[in-house]
């Protein structure tokens, strides 16, 4: 009997949690560890941030499904890994704390003989003093943020009725921010529901970023098309942002977030301050502070994890310049080089370096939008991981499952305005996902894969995707057939 | 752009050339909504999205 962990039942971790229980016997163990009950379709969290969905529209119980599928599901947090076993025993460990009210801050020690670390981000709020939903600012990270911040944005719109203007920021919360598509999706749907509701001249909205440009997305921007037809991400951003009135303040890290007060630093060495009644403002992303020991108990963390605290891979994580990246510093297995039992997918694994080049204000701080790991390439490297090991188990000289972003392709539906008639989504597609300049001399992409267009059918193709991705991941009838 | 401080040139610069950005036709803008072409786009998209997840890694 093989006993698989995984932490964190995300996109990631969900996903190879799947595929392992379909594909291997019952005599083997999946165990899943996450410190929430419920899964969450966090593409939509952005409709329910403007109130077009609720929060069970977006999540449902984890227990339940993974009891139907003979998954061993843990609501709890992993604090320590011992990759090496403890004491007398060489079985490597993980060490939880269970976050269910009827055994809180109980701890156990589950030994495995293989370790899939998909914990998802921590939300580092803290970056940024008076970010996110404690402090200042609001968030739709979670589905409880985006309800809060519904309701915040409701009560912009009563003043915005009443005839009082009101200030909307809404952006990145600090300067090494990822995830730059989710606040350009939530600026236009709160955009697209000022216009349904009538009050969209009385307030002025603001896009505060990271990208160096807009249209970047933390993946150095795009072209679209070839030749005459040749056509950049940016130029595309420009004119949308521009038909809906839309200001922009980019190249920006937000130093402080005070009430009703946003302070921040821009690459050209200007310091701004912006008054707002609303600001959502998403927080930096880092690892969430598992630590390791080795068997007699010294501190191993370093060998494991990077000092942003995500999951060391298959990566080449030398310190070079902008210059010398390359598409092959980007991992391919998502195997530890630490340990062969262990692997990071999603969010959790380290990535060598940005995407986009990174910039830094005159003071220092970063300007440097980090690298998305979300959805479609977060659910591929959960597959990908899940089939090394199977092929572990039955041979453990198996070679290693490979899927690399800069081979990868990714697709991203932006919604720009949820409804069936009058919604509308940029539908964008990007092959591979890290340039390669090599392959594609230029612009580092496939031509012929790289694509945008805005529509009603992009918001087809998102309402699509989410009722997919939610009957997928309930485990219904033929969900395997549903592609990452 | 800022409540009070001092000008901006990038920030100037960057809403200025929002503001200057070429609008979308009458044309593109039936284009985005029109039940009949949107339903054509839709099936090209999924196909679009459908190749993307075939690709070997």
């Amino acid at each position: 009997m093989v006993r698989i962990v995984i932490l964190g039942a995300g996109v990631a971790g969900h996903t190879a949690a799947q595929h392992l229980r379909r594909r291997l016997d019952d005599d083997h163990q999946i165990v899943v560890v996450s410190p929430n009950s419920k899964w969450n379709w966090i593409p939509s969290n952005i409709w329910v941030g403007v109130g077009k969905m609720s929060k069970d529209d977006v999540t449902f119980p984890l227990a339940p499904v993974y009891r139907r599928m003979g998954v061993d599901f843990r609501q709890a947090r992993a604090v320590a890994l011992h990759p090496e076993g403890t004491g007398d025993d060489v079985s490597p460990a993980v060490d939880i704390e269970y976050t269910d009210p009827k055994r809180l801050g109980h701890t156990e020690r589950i030994r495995y003989d293989f370790l899939v670390n998909a914990t998802g981000p921590k939300l580092r709020f803290e970056a940024t003093p008076g970010l996110g939903p404690d402090a200042n600012s609001l968030s739709v990270c979670t589905a409880d943020h985006a309800t809060q911040t519904s309701a915040e944005l409701e009560r912009v719109i009563d003043r915005l009725r009443a005839g009082e203007p009101q200030t909307l920021v809404i952006g990145m919360g600090h300067g090494s921010c990822t995830c730059e598509g989710a606040a350009f999706e939530y600026v236009f749907n709160v955009d697209h529901i000022l216009r349904e509701r009538g009050v969209r001249s009385m307030a002025r909205l603001i896009y505060l970023t990271n990208e160096h440009e807009l249209g970047d997305f933390g993946v150095g921007g795009m072209v679209f098309g070839e030749g005459t037809e040749q056509r950049t991400s940016e130029a595309w951003m420009t004119s949308l942002f521009g038909e809906r009135d839309i200001e922009v303040i980019d190249r920006a890290h937000v130093t402080e977030v005070r009430p009703g007060v946003v302070l921040y630093d821009t690459v050209d060495g200007t310091s701004g301050t912006l008054g707002f009644d609303f600001a959502m403002l998403l927080p930096p992303f880092g690892g969430v502070g598992l630590q390791a020991f080795d068997r007699v108990g010294n501190d191993i963390s370093d060998q494991l994890f990077a000092p942003s605290g995500f999951l060391k891979v298959d990566a080449d994580y030398a310190i070079k310049p902008y210059e010398q990246w390359s598409a092959t510093d980007w991992p391919q297995t998502y195997q530890s080089p630490a340990f062969s039992n262990v692997f990071g997918a999603g969010i959790a694994f380290a990535p060598p370096h940005a995407i986009s080049k990174p910039y830094q204000t005159p003071s220092g701080a970063p300007v440097a939008p980090a690298p998305p790991r979300t959805g479609m390439p977060s659910g591929i490297q959960g597959r990908t991981v899940a089939e090394t090991i199977i092929d572990r188990i039955r041979d453990p000289h198996a070679p290693a499952h490979t899927a690399s972003m800069a081979n990868m392709g990714a697709a991203c539906i932006a919604s720009v305005g949820a409804g069936m008639r009058h919604g509308a989504a940029a539908t964008i597609t990007m092959s591979p996902i890290v340039p390669d300049v090599d392959r594609f001399p230029g612009t580092g992409r496939d031509p012929k894969q790289t694509f945008g267009e805005i529509g009603l059918a992009g918001h087809w193709l998102k309402r699509l995707l989410h009722t997919m991705f939610i009957y997928k991941a309930k485990a219904r009838p033929g969900w395997w057939l549903i592609p990452e | 752009m800022s409540d009070g401080t001092e000008p901006m040139t990038h920030t100037t610069d960057i809403n200025e050339r929002i503001r200057r950005a070429p609008r979308p036709s009458e044309h593109e803008m039936r284009h985005r909504s029109s039940l009949t072409r949107q339903g054509w786009r839709f099936a090209v998209l999924n196909a679009k999205i459908l190749k993307l997840t075939r690709q070997h890694h």
